[in-house]
């Protein structure tokens, strides 16, 4: 058997089977884990009330003198802002791996503004179902986005097109409805549309986990069908890839997952954009590599809701002015410093190999060569 | 919402709306933490609260903040604090009050009652209403003097309806409102709208206003220098006043209801 030799790639075989483990990937997703409980760590034991970390384990096993402060106050937002900055991380990595665009985030493509109208509304005209009317929106925004989108093959400057489009449209509709709302009512849609995991706990938690659990055997397809939604439509359609199907069940799965997020947690602005973007520097892959956005993402969540219950003193800043912050600020750092030098060495072995066959038959057609 | 073993006599008592801090302390009840507005501090015409534990504000209170002061209940509104609940009500007995303004005297009562305090709330409400009545008869043919309530907003102006507390208050004298701020009809009876250009149909023999926070300010100086609220009638009668927002319109209470009272007394009594 000749062996390939696939730069920055460890084989691992078990009998017939094997997968390719990308080192710097596998490294990125180690240290965001230890970022990830560094983080949970602060969230729990750092606060008005200063809990010791063995004190505050003691208290998650068994019962101490800080039950209600760890349990109730520290505990249900901060599991709930691993999995929603998980959830959103994920559904950022995916829409922008089918747009091939790092700016098609659900912020962009009309998730965000979808659930933002219908929340507003539901806060506005005082309906009771916020969270489900939010999830119906998202996915129902994104819908119309997909359609308008997959007119054509789902190309992806038409995504993003369609998307921007839809999202300008319904954020009018926000306005709108903010403009002629009480102004305690236009309050609390405000703080919403910021997002805030304030007064959110174990249901929203629940809800999220499940969804997760739930969206795990496609999120494992999607890590392979994204290596097929890398090439370019001709070479993926040469080679038999059904482009615009796949495409459309990645961007569904993409949009599901922000939705459930955004449901919950409210807008929270960039995690979607700003985590896959960040976890893709940092693992040095072509692509937004999905684990390690999904870890980025609930790091960047839970510091934003820590330093936001915490850093400004009695106010309670919501975690979405943090998160466009932490995250804005770290993109920035990394595209000033890395960015390009990054992007040049990670081409990616398939893009070298496609060009070099690219240039080969640009040299075979050419007379007296 | 669920229901509350309240403590007899609470001693450390949490108010998270503008509306039991008047409560409160017109029962006597100095609050060991309170929520502020957005953009505002405590309201001022409540005298000194530098012993009163701000615990964020009204949208978003500082649970931690309020654990740490270890109440033993508190006072919030569904209206507002609904989705902290749970969290408030694990760290001491919670009542939630269902609306603001329209129904504040039922809150006075209900709050009242939460703090032990039922017959006094009972007896400081008809002594106000007694009061209101009184000074509305005291007017005598001056009870026909239609009062407008006008409230500058840092993007609107807005004018106050029957439904309104300061609304309420007026009523209560037995004072006329020009018909416009009648609201007739409308579903919404707190408060209507009216644009810069319209200022001069907002009626009225006298103007009482107010504005909200720095901006609402800025609006006003702007409007009031202007020649179309120069040219109405009861500003040319100089019969318009600036009165404080905090007492006429975010403090909601039977202190701030007396205050307005004492304002009626101080500009139509005789």
């Amino acid at each position: 058997m000749t062996s390939l030799k696939l730069q920055g790639r460890t084989a691992i075989r078990a009998g017939r089977y094997s997968v390719t483990l990308h080192r710097r990937s596998a490294a990125a997703c180690a240290l965001l884990l230890v970022l990830l409980a560094g983080a949970v760590t602060a969230a729990l034991c750092l606060g008005d009330t200063y809990i010791t970390f063995a004190d505050m384990t003691a208290t998650l096993t068994g019962t101490t003198g800080y039950d209600r402060t760890v349990e109730v106050l520290r505990l249900p937002r901060t599991v709930l802002a691993v999995a929603a900055g998980a959830a959103l991380a994920l559904g950022g990595a995916l829409i922008q791996s089918v747009a091939r665009n790092p700016l098609a985030s659900p912020d962009i493509v009309g998730v965000t503004a979808g659930a933002g109208l219908a929340a507003t509304a539901a806060v506005v005209l005082g309906y009771a179902l916020l969270a489900p009317l939010a999830l119906a929106g998202g996915l129902a925004a994104a819908a119309l986005v997909l359609l308008v989108a997959a007119r054509g093959s789902l190309s992806a400057p038409r995504f993003v097109l369609a998307g921007v489009a839809v999202a300008v449209l319904l954020k009018s509709g926000i306005q709108l409805l903010l403009l002629s709302a009480d102004a305690i009512d236009a309050q609390r849609a405000q703080i919403w549309l910021i997002g805030t995991l304030g007064g959110r706990g174990w249901t929203e938690a629940a809800f999220l986990g499940g969804s997760l659990a739930l969206a795990l055997p496609f999120l494992l397809w999607a890590q392979r069908a994204l290596d097929t939604t890398d090439l370019d439509d001709p070479t993926a359609t040469g080679i038999g890839v059904r482009v615009t199907g796949q495409r459309i069940g990645l961007a569904v799965l993409g949009v599901a997952l922000a939705s459930a997020a955004v449901a919950q947690v409210g807008a929270v602005e960039f995690v979607a954009l700003a985590a896959p973007q960040i976890a893709r520097r940092l693992a040095r892959t072509p692509r937004p590599p999905l684990l390690a956005s999904a870890l980025t993402g609930a790091v960047l969540l839970v510091l934003a809701d820590w330093l936001g219950r915490t850093a400004f003193g009695d106010y309670q800043m919501p975690a979405g002015v943090l998160t466009a912050a932490l995250g804005g600020v770290y993109l920035l750092y990394l595209l000033l410093t890395k960015g390009t030098r990054n992007e040049k060495k990670t081409a990616g072995l398939r893009a070298r190999i496609g060009l070099r066959a690219r240039a080969g038959r640009v040299r075979d057609v050419r007379p007296g060569h | 919402m669920g229901t509350s073993e309240i403590p007899v006599d609470p001693q450390r008592v949490v108010v998270l709306d503008t509306d039991k801090i008047d409560t409160a302390l017109s029962l006597g009840v100095t609050p060991v933490g309170a929520a502020r507005a957005s953009e505002a501090e405590l309201p001022s015409y409540l005298g000194d609260l530098s012993g009163v534990t701000v615990v964020g504000t009204t949208a978003e209170p500082d649970l931690e903040a309020i654990e740490n002061l270890e109440p033993d209940l508190i006072l919030g509104s569904k209206f507002r604090q609904e989705a902290f609940y749970d969290e408030l009500d694990a760290i001491a007995p919670t009542v939630f009050t269902e609306q603001v303004g329209l129904t504040w005297k039922e809150n006075f009562l209900l709050d009242g009652d939460a703090l032990g305090k039922a017959d006094e709330a009972a007896q400081l409400l008809a002594d106000y209403e007694a009061r209101a009545a009184d000074f509305g008869a005291s007017l005598g043919e001056a009870i026909g003097t239609e009062v407008s309530l006008v409230r500058f907003m840092p993007d609107q102006i807005r004018f106050y309806g029957p439904d309104s507390f300061s609304g309420i208050v007026l009523g209560d004298t037995g004072l006329a409102r020009p018909e416009l701020q009648l609201l007739e009809g409308a579903e919404d009876r707190r408060f209507g709208e009216v644009s810069a250009e319209e200022v001069d149909t907002l009626g009225g023999d006298v103007i009482f206003y107010c504005a909200y926070g720095d901006d609402g300010a800025a609006k006003l100086a702007e409007y009031t220098g202007g020649e179309l609220w120069q040219s109405i009638a009861a500003v040319r009668a100089g019969e318009a006043y600036a009165v404080d927002d905090e007492v006429w319109m975010t403090g909601i209470g039977v202190t701030a209801a007396g205050l307005i009272l004492d304002d009626l007394q101080t500009y139509l009594g005789a």
